[in-house]
């Protein structure tokens, strides 16, 4: 086995930019993988070798994350996502189209590749295809064996604006001949937020972010200037900053067009709250499925370090996932950057005290990041005049499912019920058919009956009508949808992520996604329903990290809302 | 150290803030059930056994990983917690095959069944997973049932932070998680299994299991005697499972103050599940063949040959593993027999002329900041030393600098390796600089120190301490006893062919004791073979057959460490307690006893 010298210095330089020598193990897997094909025994040898850590070290991870191989796979790798959205918009279509295709091939399922509002989606290694239809499938493919190769996939456009909308984050994307480059986004007052606030004392940045009541778009709504206010001080440790950029949670999609249309917003925001929380390094640990993404982040780095923007006050490095979902909890995020299997930690200790490297560490969402250049720029006051008290500012949300215009918005928060985005918005359902149901903040949230869509869209407001916002991601579930379908796919999509850590997340996730294919199959008996009640309740509060509240809340929702649908189909054959 | 108190099902229990509900909670004598948790492994959390739920909060928080906060109260014991513990078991009971009846440790001391049993867990209402995962029977002592994993990590932790090697991790993510050795081999193939067997102690089911161990019942109804391994100068507790006299198997002794429950795969498997030959009965060579004999015909025998030789013509040449006991009688031979030695290993004579003991030695290792390894071979001799030197490097990242002749897999951890003692300025320099500013430094020496380049090397290290915390010198002998056997004055003999020549011998009585190898290696230095041969009298005292043996013309039954008592001195001095574990084995006596028989 020969390395490139290229190839390995390329790996010396990722090397450098961490401080263990066990947290560039995902990098080094990922080139690795890239240039051989696969991570057999010889190469987790060689990377284990590369950083003098034991084989098994290396092997433990190539194991978790399912975008390694350990065997060779075909020259053309097809993943379509099979999660909710992609599946109601015909996933199933598309694989089936994609049998015998060959040796150069290898077809796989992939959950939610952040991309629900074109649905369904899917890649060929790198390339990233929406709204795909079976007969543009057999148009790619024909294309791949009649040319041997893999002709790049353009990135889409960026969507316009809605008159409804209330565009800060997204008001670049659009402008003609914006490009998302460092000139351009100069040219837009880029970069003034940043040099504002190296003006500032650290302590006035906190001050601003928490008058300006920004709670964390990542899912959780955490007040972003509190959590900054938690960071260990004096322990004689770095700070780290780390940018979650995992989005994997089903239905949402903001994210990657933050990242793909605007990326210089986002390292600003990055530079100002390193600046504002102490960090030197930060790390954009960005989920393995967006390779075009890390690209443009590590092209704009470059570009902002030329111009003495990175390097200056802080660093900022990119971190690549490889296709694991519990890599969007902080946690096991921070595992995962440390070169581990993506284990979330119990806690106490919070990452404020006990984070990255054993560091006080701060975990943001990018949308939450992407927020601060302008609170620093407009001040508090501004920021917080959008939107309504407790939820401050604008949000960006996902739609998708059966309505005429699905994608990503931005709206002041609590301006809008679910009903206007829909119908007014959205353009309402496709083939005039009834709402049956709405997930409302990505596929943890528990679902909204049809009866209740006059919310408005905030956090209080959500979570008084029993659910949550989440990470913003909203599937619309119609009348035609059979909800122990939807269930069962849902449930697929926790068994399948669950890291296995938790007796009851491992087994339980499990046990519901076959007693949800009883159900469906019609094989079950009827007292089933309550032991799969009993079995969503037995993970709900009682694991490490809340990918167990995420498993059991979608099912005790749907089982609550629509509950005669299950007991119609146990009772189909019994 | 702050004291807190909080109310666990309404007493109230103090502890030290940084300890965990769990411990506080077993401090007090508070019960809470447990699968993933094991003392002195770092907390897993992930069983959800323990439960438990504090200051009226509905989340359930494990007892084992959480700290326990001043003032709290926490509630272990509520319907809706044994409600949750059953769901948590019934699910663990269908993930993979627990039919309790075919379980090869159906030992009556599995956690998962005794949970089963507590709970009261008679029908499960999932269906049945019943994955057909591999069983691994290619190890030489262990076997792994995947089936039977509960997915706790109690194994991969032991064999990470006990053992230190990490043969053992999980691989796979979610309900496909599996327990893997090395990159997914077996334990026949695994380069880094050192066979310590702890693995096997932490499992809380039956899915790693001692192969010899298997459906013999279970162990909860056994014979348990505590007593010490003779295999090397350590001295580790163990505990000792018999029935019917036949050992079960051999756990280590949690109690012990040496290795705190810790073995190495010498006292915990080679002792009793390698296959020996055993003398039973005194032999005597008759036209060229042993043939067994009852003790008054050998002893006869002997006094006939030997009684009317002078003192000087008889020599006894005995093994360093005898006991302290031995050791008594010994002295008092000295009148009797003109030459009394104990063989040692190479070198090893020179460590055992000014026998010193390290009192605390083993702890001081653990808490080392810095390992100096000169001459001795841990990894092969003394196993539970390796461990904690690899623990010590690898958990808080102690330096580590061999010098030995050998390589061994310590090598791997070590900052500074050499095979050969280099005199050269600048190799001196680098460990100089590698070991500089440690504060809590240990210097392990075994016998290959005893050579000059070695002592040189020794002086060189040293002095590199001059200006700081001086090292901990800690001697270790290859051979178990010989430190206190040469304490009690009989001279150690590393050059048996030597020994032989020295004087007028005509018969010599070698006692080899229980030497797993029937004390053949006294043989591997090829003159000594036709040396035995050119003399008159050669009698045998050991407990197996060897090459050895072949060559005398009486063989005494000696008793084998299960079967012995009286005591043996470790390495740090520590007086250590043999206990029969079962009666002698056929006509085997105490080594005491045979030579106040002889030489009476
Ligand atoms: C299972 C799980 C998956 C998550 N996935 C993401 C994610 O993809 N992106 C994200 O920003 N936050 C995700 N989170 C939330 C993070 O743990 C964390 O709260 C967030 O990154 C904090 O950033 P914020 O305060 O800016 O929202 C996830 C949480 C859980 C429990
Ligand atoms: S709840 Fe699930 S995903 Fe989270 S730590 Fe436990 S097993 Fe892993
Ligand atoms: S026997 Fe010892 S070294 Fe081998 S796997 Fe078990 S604990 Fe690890
Ligand atoms: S083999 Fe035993 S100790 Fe290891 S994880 Fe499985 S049940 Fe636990
Ligand atoms: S280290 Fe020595 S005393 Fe301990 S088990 Fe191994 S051989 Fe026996
Ligand atoms: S991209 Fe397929 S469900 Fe999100
Ligand atoms: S014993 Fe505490 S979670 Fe397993």
């Amino acid at each position: 086995m020969t390395i490139p010298s290229e190839l390995e210095r390329h790996i010396d330089e990722i090397i450098t930019h961490y401080p263990t020598k066990r947290a560039p193990v995902l990098w080094l897997c990922h080139l690795l993988q890239d240039h051989f094909g696969f991570l057999g025994q010889e190469q987790v040898e060689w990377i284990a070798t590369k950083l003098s850590l034991q084989p098994i070290n290396v092997w433990e991870v190539v194991t978790f994350y399912p975008m390694f191989t350990q065997k060779l796979r075909g020259k053309f790798h097809i993943k379509v996502c099979r999660t909710l959205s992609c599946h109601l918009a015909g996933s199933q279509k598309l694989l089936e189209r994609l049998k015998d295709l060959g040796a150069d091939f290898t077809v796989d399922t992939v959950e939610c590749l952040a991309s629900c509002g074109t649905a369904p989606a899917m890649m060929i290694n790198d390339e990233h295809y929406d709204s795909m239809t079976p007969e543009r499938l057999d148009k790619i493919v024909a294309d791949i064996k009649r040319t041997g190769t893999l002709a790049k996939e353009p990135i889409a456009k960026p969507l316009p604006a809605h008159p409804l909308e209330k565009r800060v984050l997204l008001a670049n994307i659009t402008k003609p001949g914006y490009t998302g480059s460092l000139a351009d986004y100069e040219k837009e007052g880029g970069y003034q937020a940043l040099a504002k606030a190296l003006t500032m004392k650290p302590e006035e940045i906190v001050n601003e972010v928490k008058n300006s009541e920004i709670r964390g778009r990542g899912g959780a709504g955490f007040p972003c200037g509190l959590k900054w206010s938690f960071l260990a001080k004096n322990t004689g440790k770095p700070t780290y900053l780390v940018c979650n950029a995992d989005e994997s949670e089903p239905g949402t999609f903001k994210d990657r067009q933050l990242i793909n249309y605007d990326p210089h917003q986002l390292l600003e925001g990055i530079l100002i709250s390193c600046h504002a929380t102490g960090a030197k390094v930060a790390y954009i640990y960005i989920r393995g499925e967006m390779p075009h993404g890390a690209n443009v982040l590590i092209n704009a780095i470059a570009e902002a370090r030329a111009k003495g923007y990175v390097g200056k006050t802080a660093e900022i490095y990119v971190h690549r996932g490889a296709g694991a979902y519990i890599c969007g909890e902080e946690t096991g995020l921070i595992e995962s950057l440390e070169g581990k299997r993506a284990y979330p930690r119990i806690k106490p200790p919070f990452p404020a005290i006990v984070g990255l490297f054993g560091s006080p560490t701060v975990v943001n969402n990018v949308e939450t990041l992407s927020n601060i250049p302008h609170i620093v720029k407009n001040g508090a006051a501004w920021f917080k005049a959008m939107g309504v008290p407790g939820s401050t500012g604008t949000r960006l949300v996902c739609v998708s499912g059966p309505v005429k215009r699905p994608g990503y918005y931005e709206f002041e928060m609590g301006k809008l019920t679910m009903r206007q985005l829909i119908e007014d918005v959205c353009g309402g359902v496709t083939n005039g058919k009834k709402i049956k149901g709405v997930i409302p903040g990505g596929s943890s949230m528990p679902v909204m009956p049809a009866n209740n869509l006059d919310v408005p869209l905030d956090f209080e407001s959500l979570r008084k009508a029993g659910t949550m916002a989440g990470s913003g991601g909203i599937v619309v579930l119609t009348e035609d949808v059979s909800i122990v379908d939807a269930t069962l796919n849902v449930s697929q999509f926790y068994a399948h992520e669950s890291c296995g850590q938790c007796t009851p997340c491992r087994e339980g996730t499990l046990w519901m996604e076959k007693m949800l294919h009883r159900i469906k199959d019609g094989h079950s008996r009827p007292e089933d329903v309550d032991l799969l009640f009993e079995v969503a309740d037995n993970i709900d509060g009682k694991t490490i990290c809340p990918l167990g509240e995420a498993a059991a809340w979608p099912v005790k929702a749907f089982l609550k809302n629509y509950r005669s649908e299950f007991e119609k189909a146990c009772n189909k054959n019994g | 150290m702050n004291k807190i108190t909080l109310t666990i099902d309404g007493k109230q229990c103090t502890g030290t803030a940084g300890q965990t509900i769990l411990e506080i909670a077993h401090a007090n004598g508070i019960a809470i059930p447990t699968l993933c948790y094991m003392k002195n492994l770092s907390p897993w959390g992930g069983c959800r056994m323990c439960i438990v739920e504090i200051g009226g909060s509905p989340k359930a928080v494990p007892s084992c990983a959480t700290p326990a906060t001043d003032g709290s109260t926490v509630v272990t014991q509520n319907d809706r917690l044994t409600h949750l513990r059953k769901l948590t078991l019934e699910l663990l009971f269908s993930e993979r095959n627990h039919i309790c009846p075919i379980c090869p440790m159906n030992k009556g001391d599995c956690d998962l069944q005794q949970n089963g049993y507590k709970f009261g867990i008679d029908a499960i209402r999932y269906p049945y997973l019943y994955p057909t995962l591999p069983v691994d029977l290619t190890g030489k002592f262990l076997g792994l049932d995947h089936n039977r994993c509960i997915l706790c990590t109690r194994c991969v932790r032991t064999c990470d932070e006990v053992e230190g090697v990490h043969t053992l991790d999980i691989g796979n993510r979610g309900v496909k998680n599996q327990i893997v050795v090395d990159l997914n081999t077996t334990f026949g193939t695994s380069t880094t299994c050192t066979n310590c067997g702890a693995c096997v102690s932490a499992c809380p089911t039956g899915a790693l299991f001692d192969k010899n161990a298997a459906f013999h019942g279970p162990l909860t109804k056994c014979r348990q005697v505590r007593t010490t391994c003779t295999e090397c100068a350590v001295g580790c507790g163990l505990v000792v499972y018999t029935k019917e006299n036949r050992i079960v198997d051999v756990f280590g002794d949690n109690d012990s103050p040496v290795n705190h429950g810790h073995l190495c795969s010498r006292g915990r498997y080679e002792t009793w599940a390698v296959k020996r030959n055993r003398i039973t009965t005194p032999l005597v060579r008759k036209n060229g063949q042993l043939v067994p004999v009852s003790w008054d015909e050998a002893l006869q025998t002997i006094r006939k040959e030997t009684g009317k030789m002078l003192t000087q013509n008889k020599g006894l040449l005995v093994s360093g593993k005898l006991t302290n006991e031995v050791a008594g009688t010994l002295a008092h031979l000295q009148s009797q027999v003109g030459h009394i030695g104990m063989y040692v290993a190479e070198h090893e004579a020179a460590l055992c002329s000014e026998p010193v003991f390290t009192g605390d030695a083993f702890q001081r290792i653990t808490d080392a900041d810095a390992i100096i390894v000169l001459g001795a071979e841990p990894s092969r001799l003394q196993g539970v030393v390796a461990a904690r030197i690899r623990t010590a490097v690898r958990k808080r990242g102690a330096k580590l600098v061999i010098l030995n002749a050998r390589t061994s897999d310590l090598d791997s951890y070590a900052d500074i390796v050499a095979h050969v003692v280099s005199v050269e300025r600048a190799f001196w320099k680098r460990v100089g600089e590698t070991l500089q500013g440690a504060q809590r430094p240990v210097l392990l020496y075994g016998p290959n120190a005893m050579t000059p380049l070695g002592i040189t090397a020794m002086e060189k290290l040293i002095k590199l301490f001059e200006n700081g915390n001086g090292p901990a010198v800690v001697g270790i002998p290859t051979t178990t006893n010989a430190l206190a056997l040469a304490g009690a004055g009989i001279a150690a003999v590393d050059n048996v062919a030597q020994w032989l020549t020295s004087g007028p011998l005509r018969a010599v009585h070698i006692v080899a004791a229980d030497e797993t190898d029937g004390g053949a290696k006294i043989l591997r230095d090829r003159e000594v073979v036709g040396l035995l041969k050119g003399f008159n009298y050669v009698v045998v005292q050991a407990a197996y057959e060897s090459r050895l043996t072949e060559l005398a013309q009486v063989v005494l039954p000696s008793l084998v460490w299960s079967e012995k008592s009286g005591t043996v001195t470790n390495f740090e001095g520590r007086e250590l307690l043999l206990r029969p574990v079962m009666p002698p084995r056929g006509q085997a006596r105490d080594d005491k006893m045979i030579l106040e028989s002889v030489f009476a």
